[in-house]
């Protein structure tokens, strides 16, 4: 079936339903970053003659919500590294067990259905037991449970792709455990590492509500930014949704342009 | 250069399925040997535990007499192509070629003349940057069969690689087993449940039937002396009857069916079959003459030939293959005809 096969009334129909989806999803944050080039207080969409990087100037000087920004961006790091890796072994795991899989893939999955409010209550609760004071390793930890079943259920999607006569082939072509993976799996796998990444990074990035229990004297930006919002905004953190935004949108369009690049 | 199989009491169970059950086979250096049976038989269990992908539960295999039973497969001087191929496809023709000699730490440089050789073997020269899934069905069989040869192996496995394939291209890759077989001088192990591929390019064969060997011989000792009434209809003997008699005259065997004599040619064995099948290429019908009295019960068109369906007095059925323009006129279903047994036509069954 080629493209245009459907009536052109079922066509504008899609059209339609599709413009209305993307103008919900991008409106609110497209709308957020004009206000961050407003250089007044109230939030609103600036004139054309009166657009501004005053707040993004004076982002530079507000110290605690770049501490934050720093805190979420070691420990988004640090939860994608081991996220990714641990999941890339849990996948591993999975294609070398036989009946005890479905047993494995729950217990890997189970994190993603408690609730972040316990999940982070029971956590503080034992890190307390043991006596270990918050810090953002604690924070760390709480996200990790929460970015794992993501990353694990994104890369053993990916590992449908591997067949088990390639790793039948490549053992009979002289190839052991290791260099299996390394040469057959791993490569074959990449878009699903690749998703395991950004899944576990946003995860991460955006959690709220494990933090509030976990995180130690250093506030990560979801709370700090929440913590403004309550107490008045400054417009700085219109400017830091705006930076970040465009950072993102920067990121992605990299991603593509590689991606696009690697195919043709 | 080519290795020497030797396999002593080897079976295997998979909980309270016996896949194997324990067998001795000796397959000799340099041969082409044929595992043929139908799924479930145990001849891909066999193929893999010659290949070190599994393990026997009892009994051992011995690669020109040293022992490899718990061999794993990646020290195994022995390659497979399989039945999916299992071409890398994140990988260019040249780096599957490739791949098993960089697993052994060649050089570069070795590696790409002896890539550029395999492919040129198999008559895909120029193909080294190729894209797996730009392959046509026949190049990635040549591919798989490249991979395998590059690393000079002294025994090669082929597990049903042919499955899959349309029938012409069948044909051709068949034709190219037995070129490279001839041409490498290596063990070919070929596995299939195809009795024209085994009778095709077998030195000797093996008929699996159940986790069991039935027979092992050539392609000829199978046809023309089936071990038993299993292998002569796996072989395609599907009339098999027990005549009247059976006596000695010589050398030839006396055949009493039907009430008529017929002569089995040189049989050298001391005890005598019970039951002879007869080939269905070796009738001919007639209205009226020599032969059996025997009722058409169906006739179907081949192509080439009709296949008969025959009816004879006390029930037996016997099926004839007859020649297009060999079929006499106005021969249809319930029409009396004689059925004349030429030379060769009958072949004892022993047990």
């Amino acid at each position: 079936m080629h493209a245009g096969f459907e009536r052109w009334q079922i066509r504008a129909c899609i059209w339609a339903l599709t413009l209305v989806a993307l103008v919900i999803v991008y409106l609110p944050p497209v709308y957020l970053l004009g206000v961050s080039f407003n250089p007044a207080l109230q939030p609103a969409l600036p004139s054309l003659g009166n657009i501004s990087l005053k707040w993004y100037q004076a982002l530079l000087h507000e110290r605690g919500l770049l501490r934050a920004l720093n805190e979420s961006l070691l420990i988004a790091a640090v939860v994608t590294l081991v996220s990714t890796v641990a999941a890339i072994a849990a996948a591993l795991a999975y294609l070398e067990l036989g009946r005890l899989r479905n047993a494995w893939f729950l217990l890997v999955i189970l994190p993603m259905f408690v609730p972040g409010i316990i999940q982070g209550l029971a956590l503080s609760v034992v890190f307390n037991r043991w006596q270990l004071a918050p810090f953002w390793g604690t924070v760390a930890l709480g996200h990790l449970l929460w970015a794992l079943p993501f990353a694990f259920t994104v890369v053993l999607t990916s590992m449908t792709s591997v067949r088990r006569s390639y790793l039948l082939a490549a053992a009979d072509l002289g190839a052991g455990w290791w260099r299996r993976t390394c040469d057959i799996v791993l490569p074959l796998i990449l878009p699903g590492v690749i998703g395991a990444i950004v899944f576990s990074f946003l995860l991460s990035f955006n959690e709220f509500a494990r933090s509030s229990y976990l995180v130690g004297r250093q506030n990560t930006l979801p709370l700090d930014m929440f913590g403004k919002m309550n107490s008045g905004a400054s417009p700085t953190i219109y400017a830091l949704s705006g930076l970040i935004l465009l950072v993102s949108a920067l990121l992605v369009g990299v991603v593509l342009a590689m991606a696009a690049g690697r195919r043709g | 250069m080519a290795i020497g199989i030797d396999l002593h009491g080897v079976s295997r169970v998979f909980g309270a399925v016996t896949a194997l059950a324990p067998l001795d086979l000796a397959i000799r250096a340099g041969e082409f040997f044929t595992l043929l049976g139908s799924s479930g038989s145990g001849k891909s269990t066999l193929i893999r535990i010659i290949g070190g992908f599994d393990r026997p539960t009892t009994g051992s295999v011995a690669f020109d007499g040293s022992d490899v039973t718990h061999l794993p497969a990646n020290r195994r001087n022995c390659n497979t192509v399989f039945q999916d191929l299992a071409l890398f496809p994140h990988m260019t023709v040249a780096q599957n070629v490739a791949y098993g000699l960089r697993t052994r730490g060649e050089s570069r440089t070795q590696a790409e003349s002896k890539v550029r050789d395999a492919l040129q073997l198999v008559d895909l020269a120029g193909f080294e940057g190729r894209n797996i899934a730009h392959l046509s069905g026949g190049q990635r069989q040549r591919v798989a069969l490249a991979r395998s040869l590059v690393l000079e192996p002294g025994l090669l496995l082929l597990d049903e690689p042919l499955t899959g394939l349309d029938e012409r291209l069948r044909q051709q890759m068949r034709d190219e087993f037995g070129r490279l077989h001839r041409k490498i001088g290596a063990t070919f192990i070929l596995v299939t449940h195809n009795q024209d591929e085994a009778m095709s390019l077998s030195d000797r064969m093996a008929i699996m039937h159940r986790g069991g060997v039935e027979q092992v011989g050539t392609p000829d000792e199978i046809l023309n002396r089936p071990a038993n009434e299993f292998v002569a209809r796996f072989i395609g003997l599907e009339s098999i009857i027990t005549p009247e008699s059976i006596e000695r005259a010589g050398t030839d065997l006396r055949v009493q069916i039907a009430g008529q004599s017929f002569t089995l040619a040189d049989y050298a064995r001391d005890d005598l079959p019970a039951k002879v099948a007869i080939r269905p290429d070796r009738i001919t019908l007639s209205p009226d003459g020599a032969g059996l009295p025997l009722v058409i019960e169906e006739i179907r068109f081949r192509g080439l030939h009709y296949d008969c369906r025959l009816r004879g007095p006390d029930g037996v059925t016997l099926g004839a293959e007859i020649a297009s323009d060999a079929i006499p006129e106005g021969l249809e279903p319930g029409a009396q005809v004689r059925a004349d047994l030429h030379r060769g036509a009958l072949i004892p069954v022993l047990a």
